[in-house]
């Protein structure tokens, strides 16, 4: 799908002015996609503004759930709040998405049932979290999720699409390794490193899918299971070129853009 | 949670791996090691000084914390994981016949929010400082000692992860007015709205009616489960002690720590959904630590409230589906010897003359509350097995036979993108979070944050602004960019109905817009009515394999501009290189050409003959620094080194 030749090549100096140049993490993402679909992943996307059931609920992180801490979110105001800063916790809130797994829910909800093939898809998008931000830290920025529904999906599977995910975007060298980890929508969940540049990075967050989700989207857990795998693609950016703060990515500065 | 080295140590006779080895074993087999810090005479890399301890930071995941946010809990993995025993959690408790608690006490649990709660009187303690053991122990995480009876309770909880609290009995109202020690009343209950409990540190809290307190017959004595109050707390008067530890629902104790903003280690503790059974462990060692410290007499028996009896689930899972889960090949004597190694009691099962596997029945250890499901058992073994054993599988090619068929607006975004940069749009991402907008945070992060974006125009006319004040430092001579992203609205027809409280009945409108623009207009609108009016032929044309960042200075740029004449016949090329190669290091970018005009062959004014034609390049130079402010000086002596070599080639001549 990706021309990867660029047609400025050969073109004299001053017609290279003529093109435009793109984003950084738009060259991430069409990366990302062009490698996980030689694999049969389809892109799928979803709302930036979401409401509970999709982004926690339904992925197993019920209300008053202690794991609800492990996403600082953005609520929207509503005019029935009483207050800002403690909004009810009626239901009907919305809230700015804080992963891109709402994706896999809806994706899941609206594909009943599965296809008898499983399905592959693969979903960039901007999530936001309620953070200070500074050089690593912003309120909003890119995650790309992967989900496989099948049958007798295995840990090792998932392990073999992420090794060949970093290979093509990184290069052949680098090495990965799955740690204990723990994300209430997948069970066994691990941690992703990868070894890059001499240094074991954390990158994303992976495991097979929790029967109690595809529970809630009416997946019978007994016929199908699956694998579902995250990472923020800011970070990805930021390894592969060496940008060195993630805010550059959205100041709307052609200095960076440019160097692309 | 902050871990002591060799406070950890004392749950093992035999010797531990080395901190680095034991954080390297935690990590890939349970729970990441943030950070290892030598305390004592440490922070000198002196040999002959080595530290006297280490703090492992453990990051103890929400799912682990209700068994894992303590001494005991780490120790039992640490167990698990190096083949170590640990010491068992036993304790002489003497209790004295003379002493009944049930005769100094009765106690009513009127919520179903409190799952047990146990109590037990020592009478005649002595309260003072703590033994420096004790003291040490406390200090080496950084908690302050206080009194011996509050230090035992702290160390308690952090030893075995059950919070639990001691009264001072006799600041307990009811019956006190006789000298004798006749029962008191002890209720847990729900308190009532607008009632008031002074925490021990001394600030007032207001509870409502979801929240619990422990209370006398007159008044609360503490906010259950998060922080005791000062009506009862120790004091160096104190002799007689109601030592506690309860159980409590977690969400219960999430909303009230919540609603109050009062997060404590009990708290924490408790909305994790600890065991019940660990309150009878706590229980002991509480009571037998303030015996041994404080002295006194202790009630013979405890008053033990357990309506609904925890069990451990028993969990069927056979070997096939364990290394169907993960991927291995794991055999029976492995998977056997993995669960003993987690303490998981099992029996194998099977129906005779059946070809189906057999499988096991698994009882998990009872304070392992998050292993109900066979994949909770799939990831018991995998981690102890070790996650690095399973192998990457991608030999398993999946009919799909469709093609990917990818999502639609996904397909028009690439489209409208690929025209936009070949008309010379560069792309660039703003902010969803702007001063104005139709669709409000609750919870902004600062004042100027407060809507999501209507519009990409804002935002990309900021750019633009920004973009022309650098634009001697970019590729192109003007500035052109785009952006595509979501814009927020809402349904104006429905919005204005009524103030409905109702929210969900207000229509909000999610939209991918597509703006492009330079200095004199911005334009934008939907990405569908964008992509109507334009090719569909465009190749994707992306690659940035060797794209090294170059980090944006933030000195102040000088530009520069330089016109060649060239004899004709000659390509602008050659004195582009040399402008380049004579730059030097602070050159900020590729020079630029702005300008070229040819003068046609003709007779100049010399009276040369005619018959060669010349042309006039104009470069722009732009130098900047990362780590300073440039000065004149420096660029001029730049300027006449590019002049000087100019110069060197007759045929060349500077305008």
């Amino acid at each position: 799908m990706v021309n990867k030749s660029k047609p400025e090549a050969g073109l004299p100096r001053e017609a290279l002015a003529k093109w435009g140049h793109e984003h950084p993490l738009s060259i991430v993402i069409n990366d990302i996609v062009s490698i996980f679909g030689e694999m049969d992943f389809a892109v799928a996307l979803g709302p930036e503004v979401e409401d509970e059931h999709h982004n926690f609920d339904a992925l197993n992180i019920p209300a008053h759930h202690p794991a609800r801490d492990m996403w600082d979110t953005f609520w929207l105001k509503r005019s029935g709040d009483r207050s800002p800063d403690h909004p009810s916790d009626d239901l009907g809130k919305k809230l700015l998405r804080t992963h891109t797994s709402p994706v896999q829910i809806r994706y899941m909800e609206n594909n009943q049932p599965p296809p008898a093939g499983g399905l592959k898809i693969i979903s960039p998008g901007k999530v936001f979290r309620y953070e200070a931000t500074d050089a690593t830290h912003e309120a909003q920025f890119y995650q790309v999720e992967g989900l496989y529904i099948g049958k007798d999906v295995s840990l090792a599977e998932l392990k073999g699409v992420i090794k060949k995910f970093f290979e093509k975007f990184l290069g052949s060298d680098v090495e990965i390794r799955f740690r204990p980890s723990y994300f209430p929508f997948v069970e066994p969940g691990v941690e992703v490193d990868i070894k890059f540049k001499g240094k074991w990075l954390e990158v994303m967050g992976a495991g097979l899918v929790h029967p109690k989700v595809l529970e809630n989207v009416g997946y019978d857990p007994k016929k199908w299971n699956g694998f579902a795998f995250g990472g923020g693609v800011d970070r990805f950016a930021m390894l592969k070129y060496g940008v060195d703060d993630v805010r550059l990515f959205y100041k709307g500065d052609l200095r960076l853009t440019d160097q692309f | 949670m902050k871990i002591s080295y060799a406070w950890l140590q004392e749950y093992f006779e035999e010797k531990l791996p080395t901190p680095e080895k034991l954080a390297d074993l935690i990590t890939m087999h349970a729970f990441e090691i943030d950070s290892i810090t030598p305390i004592g005479h440490a922070a000198s890399k002196d040999a002959a000084c080595p530290p006297t301890d280490w703090l492992l930071d453990v990051k103890v995941m929400p799912d682990r914390a209700h068994d894992c946010m303590s001494y005991w809990g780490i120790a039992k993995e640490v167990g698990t994981l190096t083949g170590l025993e640990v010491k068992p959690m036993i304790f002489p408790v003497e209790g004295d016949e003379a002493v009944k608690t049930s005769g100094l006490i009765n106690l009513k649990v009127k919520s179903e929010n409190c799952r047990r709660a146990m109590k037990r009187v020592a009478i005649g303690v002595t309260v003072g400082p703590s033994p420096k053991w004790l003291k040490n122990r406390l200090e080496s995480v950084g908690q302050r000692s206080i009194n011996n009876i509050v230090d035992i309770a702290n160390f308690v909880m952090l030893e075995t992860g059950q919070p639990v609290h001691t009264f001072d009995l006799d600041k307990i109202e009811g019956n006190s007015k006789s000298e004798s020690l006749i029962s008191k009343q002890i209720t847990i209950r729900n308190a009532k709205n607008g009632e008031k409990v002074k925490t021990l540190d001394g600030k007032e809290f207001i509870l409502d009616e979801s929240m619990l307190v422990i209370a006398d017959e007159e008044k609360a004595l503490d906010i259950a489960g998060i922080k005791g109050g000062a009506v009862s707390g120790i004091d160096d008067n104190t002799q007689n002690v109601l030592l506690s530890a309860c159980n409590f629902d977690p969400i219960n104790i999430r909303q009230t720590s919540k609603s109050l903003g009062l997060r404590t280690d009990a708290s924490l503790r408790f909305e994790k959904d600890i065991s019940p059974t660990l309150a009878e462990i706590a229980m002991d060692y509480l009571s037998f630590l303030v015996k041994e410290i404080a002295g006194g007499y202790l009630a013979s028996d405890v008053i033990d409230f357990y309506p609904n009896k925890a069990v451990a689930p028993q969990i069927s899972i056979s070997e096939d589906d364990i290394n169907r889960l993960l991927g291995l090949k794991i055999k029976e004597k492995e998977i056997e010897d993995i669960f003993r190694k987690l303490r998981f009691e099992f029996k194998k099962s099977g129906f005779k003359n059946s070809k189906k596997p057999n499988f096991y029945e698994v009882v998990p250890p009872i304070e392992r509350r998050d292993i109900n499901l066979k994949e909770d058992i799939a990831e018991e073994v995998a981690r102890i097995y070790g996650y690095e054993k399973i192998p990457a599988h991608l030999d398993t090619p999946r009919p799909s036979g469709r093609g990917v068929s990818h999502d639609a607006n996904f397909l028009k975004i690439e489209q409208a993108r690929r025209q936009l940069l070949a008309e010379g749009y560069s792309e660039v991402y703003t902010y969803t979070f702007q001063n104005k907008g139709k669709v409000e945070l609750a919870n902004p992060l600062a004042e100027d944050k407060k809507f999501l974006r209507a519009n990409l125009s804002d935002g990309l006319k900021e750019s633009i602004n920004l973009n022309i004040k650098n634009l001697p430092l970019l590729d192109a001579n003007e500035v052109k960019v785009f952006e595509i992203g979501s814009v927020f609205g809402k349904d104006e027809a429905k919005s204005s109905e009524a103030e409905s409280p109702d929210a969900s009945k207000e229509a909000f409108r999610e939209e991918i817009h597509v703006a492009y623009g330079d200095k004199k207009e911005v334009k934008e609108m939907k990405l569908g009515d964008y992509i109507k009016d334009i090719s569909k032929e465009l190749s994707f044309v992306q690659s940035a394999e060797d794209v090294k960042y170059k980090p944006i200075s933030i000195y102040p740029f000088i530009s520069r501009d330089i016109a060649v004449w060239m004899p004709d016949g000659v390509e602008s090329d050659q004195v582009f290189k040399v402008i380049k190669q004579n730059a030097g290091e602070l050159l900020a970018r590729e020079p630029k050409l702005f300008d070229k005009f040819t003068k046609p062959a003709r007779p100049d004014d010399s009276g040369r003959s005619g018959g060669e034609g010349r042309t006039s390049y104009a470069y722009r130079l732009v130098f900047q620094s990362q780590d300073r402010t440039l000065t004149d000086e420096e660029i001029n002596a730049i300027m006449a080194q590019i002049s000087a070599k100019i110069g060197q080639n007759s045929l060349w001549q500077i305008r």
